[in-house]
């Protein structure tokens, strides 16, 4: 695969990565992330075993435990990461038992789990880059109410504002990004992927405009870097380089802040 | 009638917390809060703002459902309890939080204008490009009563106005409910702070699961909750000028 190809993939998916990453940070969700992608894994399995295909029957999974999960977080007066834990075990279980009773074990694991380059499809580029120009347009358009939605949601509600579509709105998005992501990055990684630029952003920025800015040019940096390592050196695979350069960002934005602070 | 509040009973975990409240307001009538933590007072706010659905009875506004009354309500939370507010890590400028209250379609230069004029009339100016999570809870707690009031609401409820509060402000905070008043604001306001409540004030209700309203402050003094103050040794002294004031020596 052309190298320019990975890259443009990395341009393209910097942005929504960036802001979503924005708002997981900031609303305190990393755990959602996290059980999102293990969650799709159940539907994932699913697919692989039925020979359905399995972004289709994961992109399901994946959407409708986001909206389940978004629900408790909306209605719960228990910790949703209760429900996160809970749902994350049960749909692994799932999957892992399926993939076992198809003695289909191991055969596509590996990629899943830590993704791979190679899963870049470069015929649907068009679409991925329609996708993230959505996402950027949503947030401009939605910017005030999203941010409404991080600091006070019970003050938008007063004010009549319909907070649950946006964000089961915003559980949606997250969900087709993750599930999106799953085969190329893998499922362990997914939530480092999602946490990492928001929190490098979160660490050097003054305000939350350029913290969202940041936030891309941190993630477009992780996703390019650690997809030229693997793209160099084959026996890295495509995820934990991504994640490890964006480990380096983050350590490295801490120290500059920490720097920053003194002066 | 403006706001009618009927027959409203709430519990949690099967214990009661309100019990038959009932009560009404005229547009542009004040109405003062005062109970002991626990009592309620505050469950009962956001049953009238519709965050909590009661077990029974309804809140109407203009003989409407709230949900349909089309209203502009202004909300100042507690801040220290509202939704970890005080915790929140997003680097917010003053000038958006206080934005967040203005319901009406303004254009950019109009809305900065109001926004301006906000945080002079609350000495807040100073400090309206900082971020919201950099402020003392002080200050925290003006930005929000900034953006409670800022667009005239219909409706105004004010939890606890005066936590965090120095003296000044808060005898600015007491100006202003005055000026609120002459507006013809309908404002319902919490607290347990009783030197906060004008002697003119049309309305006052001690709640304690029941509610009790009272037309002058001197009924106050029949009202359980402050009966019991008393027996804890507090004395109340009626003073005639309407303004706050704190005695500087034992008398």
């Amino acid at each position: 695969m052309d190298i320019f190809v990975l890259i443009l993939f990395s341009i393209i998916i910097s942005l929504p990565i960036g802001i979503i990453s924005f708002f997981i940070v900031n609303k305190e969700l990393g755990f959602l992330a996290e059980g999102i992608a293990h969650i799709s894994f159940g539907g994932l399995a699913i697919g692989i075993v039925l020979n359905i295909s399995p972004f289709w029957v994961g992109t399901t999974f994946s959407v409708l435990s986001g909206l389940i999960i978004g629900f408790l977080v909306i209605k719960s007066k228990i910790s949703e990461n209760l429900f996160i834990g809970v749902f994350l075990s049960f749909s692994m279980s799932l999957g892992v038992i399926l993939i076992k009773l198809s003695n289909n074990y191991g055969v596509d694991l590996f990629s899943y789990l830590f993704g791979s380059m190679l899963n870049v499809d470069t015929s649907k580029l068009p679409y991925i880059a329609l996708f993230s120009i959505l996402i950027v347009l949503l947030f401009l358009f939605f910017r005030k109410k999203i941010i409404g939605i991080i600091f006070d949601p019970v003050f938008l509600k007063i004010k009549g504002i319909k907070i649950e579509k946006i964000y089961y709105g915003i559980m949606i998005v997250i969900s087709f990004s993750i599930i999106y992501l799953i085969k190329i990055m893998g499922i362990i990684m997914i939530s480092g992927m999602l946490i990492i630029p928001g929190l490098t952003g979160f660490f050097i920025s003054k305000n939350y405009k350029t913290e969202v800015l940041l936030s891309i040019i941190s993630s477009f940096l992780m996703i390019s870097l650690g997809i030229i390592l693997s793209y160099s050196y084959s026996f890295l695979p495509t995820g934990p380089s991504v994640i490890i350069v964006g480990f380096i960002v983050l350590i490295l934005s801490a120290i500059f802040n920490k720097i920053k602070k003194v002066r | 009638m403006f706001l009618r509040v009927e027959n409203i009973n709430y519990s949690y975990n099967k214990e009661s917390i309100l019990e038959n409240i009932n009560f009404s307001l005229e547009k542009g009538e004040v109405l003062f809060i005062i109970g002991p933590n626990g009592s309620g007072k505050t469950t009962l706010v956001k049953i009238i703002l519709g965050i909590i659905k009661p077990d029974t009875g309804r809140v109407m506004i203009n003989n409407l459902e709230l949900s349909k009354a089309n209203i502009k309500i202004g909300y100042l939370p507690q801040v220290t309890t509202h939704e970890s507010i005080n915790q929140k890590k997003i680097k917010l400028p003053v000038y958006e939080v206080i934005e967040q209250g203005i319901y009406k379609k303004l254009n950019r230069k109009e809305k900065s204008g109001l926004i301006e004029h906000i945080a002079r009339r609350l000495d807040i100016i100073e400090i309206l490009y900082k971020n919201f999570n950099m402020l003392s809870g002080g200050q925290k707690q003006k930005v929000l009563l900034a953006r409670a009031i800022i667009d005239n609401p219909d409706l105004l409820i004010l939890d606890e106005p005066n936590t965090g509060l120095d003296y000044t402000s808060q005898t600015s905070t007491f100006n202003l409910i005055e000026e609120l008043k002459s507006k013809g604001i309908t404002t319902i306001i919490i607290t347990h702070d009783i030197s906060l409540i004008p002697q003119n004030s049309a309305k006052i209700a001690c709640l304690y699961k029941k509610i009790h309203i009272h037309e002058r402050p001197e009924s106050l003094l029949e009202c359980p909750i402050i009966g019991s103050s008393i027996d804890k040794g507090m004395e109340f002294i009626l003073h005639g000028s309407g303004k706050p004031h704190r005695i500087l020596e034992k008398h």
